[in-house]
């Protein structure tokens, strides 16, 4: 009876273990048949908006890159896509993808910024799950549209009101105005860190680029780049090869947003031969260039500049401010304070050959 | 097996509203509230529901004569998986998008009590062609149920029909009728209209009678 | 204390503030059928989450060990860039009949009383919705590509206890209204499960109110870290402000203080 019974379990199975084999086959084939298709969509939904977040750029000229960010002691790789121009070797813009937490769940989104992350240049949503009919509005060309040419080394912040076009806020939707702040701070948070991430090779470049414009008639081969602990600092040759100027470059915060300089010490590191301004978005900045303010520096000495109020007249280690722009004013001579003392630092290093010269 | 009781015919349209798989036998309620936000995401969905009942019914109905008691709900829910991660793969392959919107609702079709009610009540015991033609005529029948609750849905609430703006540029979206609490109004009232319209019938009849 | 934060959120995610019920329509069938008395209700609820704990334990192993392009045990026997995943469905839906099985069984030997209540509930939840969507969810979090963290057997465990708790929390609520209801004059169309949707719709209404919880939550737990202030060396100026004006309030994000970027240590 047991055999009986024990034979009619196996015939029962045969036909569970039949179809499974048969099954299975079929699922590997439809995974080999499919797999490739499903993989081409999901990679199409990213490069697809390359050339709408990035003007200009094609999507076969895109290259993936990923960087790392450290989150609280635990390292984090984020993906970036570059997107070169027809030659293969110029930067035309980036493109990140980010996400974060909206008002119901995750928000996904594309951010493209110009090749040396300074301003946004588009914003998508690939997934949200928002309030539909409100939050999911956030998905919206009219919403997404603000965010083009927004300072990326701002941040962005949702108000409730309509903003001037100089404004680097943007205008919530109403009703919804924690989902369109979630979108700004995720997307503030991924310019951010990856503005850190490509931040020296950016400014290297960007150095490189105003050198010339800072003396005119330097050639490339006389402009020598050396790297120090806290920064980048270039040694000009003149002619015959001999050292005519050091530069540093360096940047803050200004009233507005960041402003960069260059700073220019003669040979022997004692005088500021004169500052470039490399960018700024200032206000009052028509203000600050009718007082000349920036051009004040060029002949004082190499040591700690103080800036005076309006009212009083500078002394000779002192630059006097610009009416309605103290701000701007204080922000300049701060890095222009810091770049002179990391210059002379640098060239007490080299003199004394405690520094090794890495000239690249 | 003799086929006594319907043909495939009757089958086929007894499928549609008079054994309606939601309004009738009340089952595979979660997609019909789930996906029936739009027009789009309710056919794409009765079209996968389609596809796994009409293949997972003819291979039972094949299978017939070789299934034993104890393992007839194992073999069932093996076909049905298998057939259900086809149509996702598919979807995800060629409608890349609406898989998306969709998301965890396709896998859902497994568990969808239609399939496994009429694999056990038609397809296990009736030959090949009864058992596709009530196949299709279930998913006609749920595809109808799904189109109902989808249309009120998604004109009242995003004012469109398939994507395509149907209401005057003034009306306010109900925006309550693509959130969960109108998916339950709704197909709660349209259960009660089927109900009541049912009743009337049945009271015409029998005073006709 | 930060994981411990997480889990409080997926535990009050999955219960109340995305209910499976409510928010998700899975489970709908034995919402309708057994919620007609709350000692009834009580015992489905508990057959659930006893099964969807079992069922995201096991498929938690499979997903983790076996199936996610990448698994340890699949790249041991495969090779690099295996990939099981499209075998996730058949899998979990046996997962989750054997873990029936095993439920009812070890229910039926240890607990006869317990068994009496609710066994007889056990069989109709092989095909209920839940529990495989409890299945798909953590499928979803631990079969991830390169760049995010699986989530581990913890948190999954949590997912799948709350989500039951979530779904007998609904079904509870649901059958004493209806008790309630018994007594009302229902509409004829309506009784039986027009009413029931109607009620599950009001009922949906009332857990809105719960949405946006687990971001405040969040915020409350972990706080956004102070704003550093800007360590300066320059030396004192005349007549200047000596403190850069207070930028705008910090970005919601814990840590984003973009407006402050100069203080990082690689800008000198």
């Amino acid at each position: 009876m047991a055999e009986a019974k024990k034979q009619n379990y196996l015939v029962q199975a045969w036909l569970v273990l039949v179809l499974a084999a048969s099954f299975g086959a079929a699922m590997a084939g439809v995974h080999i048949a499919l797999n490739d298709g499903i993989q081409a969509n999901k990679r199409k939904e990213t490069y697809d908006q390359i050339p709408k977040l990035i003007p200009g750029a094609r999507e076969d000229l895109v290259e993936e890159g990923q960087f790392t960010v450290d989150l609280d002691g635990a390292p984090v790789t984020r993906t970036y896509y570059k997107a070169l121009a027809p030659d293969g070797q110029a930067v035309i813009g980036y493109m990140l993808r980010a996400e974060g937490m909206g008002y119901v769940d995750k928000i996904e989104v594309l951010v493209g910024v110009d090749a040396k992350v300074k301003n946004i240049t588009g914003v998508y949503v690939l997934s949200q799950i928002e309030t539909p009919g409100l939050g999911s509005k956030i998905a919206s060309d009219s919403f997404l549209d603000q965010f083009v040419n927004k300072s990326s080394t701002r941040a962005i912040f949702a108000q409730k009101t309509a903003q001037k076009p100089e404004s680097n806020d943007i205008q919530a939707i109403a009703s919804a105005t924690i989902s369109s702040q979630s979108v700004c701070s995720i997307v503030n948070r991924a310019v951010r860190e990856f503005g850190d991430c490509i931040d020296a090779s950016v400014r290297r470049q960007t150095a490189l680029e105003n050198i010339p414009r800072m003396f005119p008639g330097v050639t490339d081969d006389r402009v020598k780049p050396i790297s120090v602990d806290r920064g980048l600092v270039f040694r000009i040759l003149d002619e015959s090869g001999e050292t005519a100027a050091w530069v540093a470059e360096d940047q803050r915060m200004g009233r507005w947003d960041r402003i960069d300089l260059l700073v220019a010490l003669d040979a022997a590191a004692e005088n500021i031969i004169k500052v470039h301004v490399v960018d700024q978005r200032e206000r009052w900045w028509k203000k600050v260039v009718k007082a000349g303010y920036v051009e004040s520096f060029a002949g004082k000495k190499a040591e700690p500049i103080v800036m005076v109020k309006p009212k009083m007249t500078p002394g000779d280690q002192q630059v006097q401010a610009v009416t309605k722009a103290t701000i701007t004013s204080t922000a300049i001579c701060r890095i222009v304070n810091r770049a002179v003392r990391r210059l002379k630092r640098t060239v007490a290093d080299i003199n004394s050959g405690k520094l090794e010269v890495k000239e690249q | 097996m003799s086929n006594d009781g319907p043909t495939s015919g009757e089958r086929f349209l007894r499928g549609l509203i008079p054994e309606n798989p939601v309004y009738r036998q009340l089952l595979g309620m979660c997609p019909t509230l789930a996906v029936t936000g739009g027009m789009n995401t309710a056919m794409t969905m009765a079209g996968a529901v389609a596809f796994v009942l009409i293949c997972a019914n003819v291979l039972t109905s094949l299978i017939r004569n070789l299934l034993k008691p104890h393992l007839r709900i194992l073999v069932f829910t093996l076909t049905i998986a298998t057939f259900v991660t086809i149509a996702d793969r598919l979807l995800a392959c060629y409608m890349y998008q609406m898989s998306k919107e969709l998301g965890p609702y396709i896998p859902l079709i497994i568990v969808n009590c239609v399939i496994i009610c009429r694999c056990e009540v038609c397809a296990s015991k009736q030959s090949v062609a009864i058992a596709a033609s009530d196949a299709v005529g279930q998913s006609l029948g749920f595809a109808l149920a799904l189109a109902s609750v989808a249309s009120v849905r998604e004109i009242l609430g995003s004012g469109t029909f398939f994507g395509l703006r149907v209401m005057p540029e003034a009306w306010p979206e109900w925006g309550i009728m693509v959130m969960p609490p109108g998916a339950f109004l709704t197909l709660g009232l349209l259960l009660g209209l089927a109900n009541w319209i049912g009743a009337i019938r049945e009271k015409k009849s029998g005073t006709a009678a | 204390m930060e994981h411990i934060s997480e889990l409080i959120l997926v535990a009050v995610s999955a219960a109340i503030i995305n209910n499976f019920v409510l928010h998700y329509f899975v489970g709908i069938c034995p919402f309708i059928g057994v919620s007609r008395r709350v000692d009834m209700a009580f015992g489905m609820g508990c057959a659930v989450t006893f099964v969807i704990t079992i069922a995201g334990l096991l498929s938690w192993i499979f997903t983790y060990y076996i199936l996610r392009p990448g698994a340890p045990l699949a790249v041991l026997v495969i090779g690099e860039g295996a990939d099981l995943s499209i075998l996730s469905y058949i899998v979990y839906i046996f997962v989750i009949a054997s873990s029936v099985q095993l439920v009812e069984m070890y229910v039926r030997k240890f607990f006869p009383p317990l068994y009496k209540s609710f066994g007889v509930f056990l069989p109709l939840i092989t095909t209920n919705c839940a529990i495989l969507f409890a299945c798909l969810e953590i499928m979803k979090y631990v079969a991830v590509g390169k760049g995010a963290d699986p989530w581990g057997l913890d948190t999954a465990l949590v997912l799948a206890i709350f989500g039951g708790v979530g779904f007998t929390i609904a079904i509870v609520i649901m059958a004493g209204i209806r008790e309630e209801l018994d007594y009302c004059d229902v509409p004829r169309s309506l009784r039986g499960a027009g009413i029931t949707l109607i009620v599950a719709g009001i009922l949906s209404l009332a857990f809105m109110g719960f949405g946006g919880v687990d971001r405040s939550l969040k915020e409350v737990m972990s706080p956004a870290k102070a704003a550093a202030v800007a360590v300066d060396d320059d030396e004192e100026y005349i007549g200047a402000p000596t403190t850069m004006p207070a930028a705008k309030p910090a970005d919601g994000d814990a840590g984003a203080e973009i407006t402050m970027k100069t203080q990082r240590g690689a800008v000198q």
